[in-house]
C-alpha cells in the first residue's frame, strides 16, 4: 500500500511537473488528472481488497434488463 | 492532430490481426465443449451473420465520410446524448483492452512464469502498448504489415508438423445437432471477438482506399482461419482433450514429437499468442486514447496515453481468476456486445435517416 502510494506521487508530481513546464492546455491536464485518478481510485480498491468490477455490473444490469 | 494514412493493405492485415488477438487461442475449446464434432461449422455461421451486420456499419460509416466513429456520435446525437454514445463506446475500448491484457496475464502466469505477480504481465506489457500508441496507427500497421505473415506461415508450418497425429475418427460419431447449444455459442462467438472489431470504425477515416471491401475480407479470412483452427484441434486432440484444455494450441504443441531433436515446439505458439495480442490491444488502446482525443478536441495523445496504464491494469484485475471469467462470457457476452454492435448502430442509423429526411423536407419547403 505504502509502496503504491509513494510510487503515484512520485509519478503524478513529475507528470504534472513536465506538464506544467510544457504549457500544455488546461484541458489536456484537467484530463490527465481525471484519468490519473480514476485509475488510482481502482488500484487503492484492488489493494483494500473491496475491488471494484465493472464487470459485475454489466451483469447486474443486463439481469435487471432482462427481468423486466 | 496529425492524420495517418493507411494503405488498404496494412488495414486488411489490422482487421484480422484485430480478430486474431486472444479468441484464437480460448474460443476453440469452448466451442468443442458444448458443439462436439460440428463445432469447426459454428465460425462459419457466425462470420456469415457478423458480415451481414458489418454491411450495417459500412453504410453508416458510408453515410459520414472522414468522420471516425466517435465524431459519427457527436454529429449524429448532438452535444449531449452523441457525448454520451462516445463515451460508452471509449468505455467499450477500455473493456475490450482490460479483458486482453487479462488474457495474456493469465496465459503468462499459467505457462510460461507461474510465480511472478499478474499484474507484473499487464504492467509490461501496458507500457509497450503505450509506447505504440504515442506513435501512432501507421507504426503499429507497420509494425503489424511486418508479424502477421510471418505469424501465419509459422501456424501453417505448425500444422504441417501436427499431421501425423492426425485422425479422422476423432470426427466421429457425427452427433444431431444440439440447436440450442449451437446458438448460444453462435452468439457469443459473433460478440467476441466479431463484434468487437467494429471499434475499427474509429480507424476507418485513415484508411486511403477500398477500406470497406478490405474490412470485409479480412473478417472472412479470420472466419475460414478460425474454423480451420477449430477442425485441426478435433482432429488432431480429439473432442474430449481439447474441451478441457484451455488453450488447446499449445497442447497439441507441447506433445508434438517429430524427432528427437524436434520436439515441444510449445514457445513457438506462445510468441505467436504474444505477438497477436500485442497487436489487437495495441490497436484497442490507440482507439481508447484516440477517442478521448477526439471527443474532447486534444492534440497530444501521450497524456491520454499514460494514465491509462494505471486504469487499464486496475480494470484487467477485476475478475478474479479465467473461470469467472469464462462464466461471464458465456452469460453476458452476447447482451454486451450486442448493444454496441448491433443497438447503438441501428440508432445512429435511425436518428440520421430521420434528419437527412427532415432537412430534405425543409428544403422542399424552402423552395
Amino acid at each position: 500500500m505504502i509502496t503504491f502510494l509513494l510510487f503515484f506521487l512520485i509519478s503524478f508530481t513529475i507528470c504534472l511537473i513536465i506538464l506544467f513546464k510544457n504549457k500544455k492546455p488546461r484541458k489536456e491536464i484537467i484530463l490527465f488528472i481525471t484519468i490519473a485518478m480514476l485509475g488510482f481510485a481502482d488500484w487503492i480498491s484492488i489493494i483494500t481488497r473491496h475491488n471494484f468490477n465493472p464487470n459485475k455490473w454489466i451483469g447486474i444490469i443486463i439481469d435487471q434488463i432482462s427481468f423486466w | 492532430m496529425e492524420r495517418p494514412q493507411l494503405s488498404s493493405w496494412q488495414f486488411f492485415l489490422l482487421t484480422i490481426s484485430h480478430l486474431i488477438g486472444s479468441a484464437f487461442f480460448y474460443i476453440p475449446s469452448t466451442l468443442v465443449g458444448t458443439s462436439k464434432q460440428i463445432s469447426w461449422i459454428l465460425p462459419l455461421i457466425a462470420g456469415a451473420f457478423t458480415i451481414i451486420i458489418a454491411c450495417l456499419w459500412l453504410h453508416l460509416a458510408s453515410q459520414y465520410p472522414k468522420h471516425s466513429l466517435i465524431q459519427i456520435c457527436l454529429k449524429v446525437g448532438g452535444k449531449y446524448v452523441g457525448c454520451f454514445f462516445a463515451l460508452l463506446y471509449i468505455w467499450y475500448c477500455l473493456q475490450i483492452t482490460s479483458w486482453v491484457t487479462r488474457d495474456i496475464g493469465n496465459f503468462a502466469k499459467m505457462t510460461l512464469l507461474p510465480h511472478t505477480p499478474i499484474t507484473m504481465f499487464h504492467i509490461m506489457f501496458l507500457l509497450i502498448i503505450c509506447y505504440a500508441s504515442i506513435k501512432g496507427i501507421d507504426t503499429i500497421a507497420r509494425t503489424n504489415e511486418l508479424l502477421l505473415p510471418i505469424v501465419i506461415i509459422t501456424l501453417f508450418i505448425l500444422f504441417l508438423l501436427t499431421i501425423p497425429d492426425w485422425k479422422w475418427e476423432r470426427f466421429e460419431p457425427l452427433l444431431p445437432f444440439d440447436w440450442n447449444a449451437s446458438v448460444k455459442n453462435t452468439s457469443n462467438l459473433m460478440a467476441f471477438p466479431f463484434f468487437e472489431s467494429f471499434t475499427l470504425m474509429i480507424i476507418i477515416p485513415y484508411v486511403k482506399n477500398k477500406a470497406k471491401k478490405n474490412f470485409l475480407l479480412g473478417m472472412g479470412c479470420y472466419t475460414l482461419l478460425l474454423s480451420m483452427v477449430t477442425f485441426f484441434i478435433i482432429g488432431t486432440l480429439g473432442v474430449v482433450r481439447s474441451s478441457h484444455a484451455i488453450y488447446p494450441l499449445y497442447t497439441i504443441m507441447q506433445e508434438i514429437q517429430i524427432s528427437p531433436l524436434i520436439e515441444h515446439l510449445e514457445s513457438t505458439i506462445s510468441m505467436i499468442l504474444l505477438t497477436t495480442i500485442f497487436v489487437k490491444i495495441s490497436i484497442t488502446y490507440y482507439c481508447c486514447v484516440l477517442g478521448i482525443c477526439q471527443l474532447f478536441q486534444l492534440k497530444d495523445r501521450t497524456w491520454v496515453s499514460i494514465p491509462l496504464i494505471l486504469l487499464v491494469s486496475g480494470i484487467a484485475m477485476a475478475f478474479e481468476d479465467i473461470v469467472e471469467d469464462v462464466d461471464w462470457y458465456n452469460k453476458y457476452a452476447f447482451a454486451n456486445g450486442a448493444l454496441y454492435g448491433i443497438i447503438l448502430p441501428l440508432i445512429l442509423l435511425a436518428v440520421s435517416g430521420i434528419r437527412k429526411f427532415s432537412n430534405r423536407q425543409k428544403e422542399n419547403i424552402a423552395k
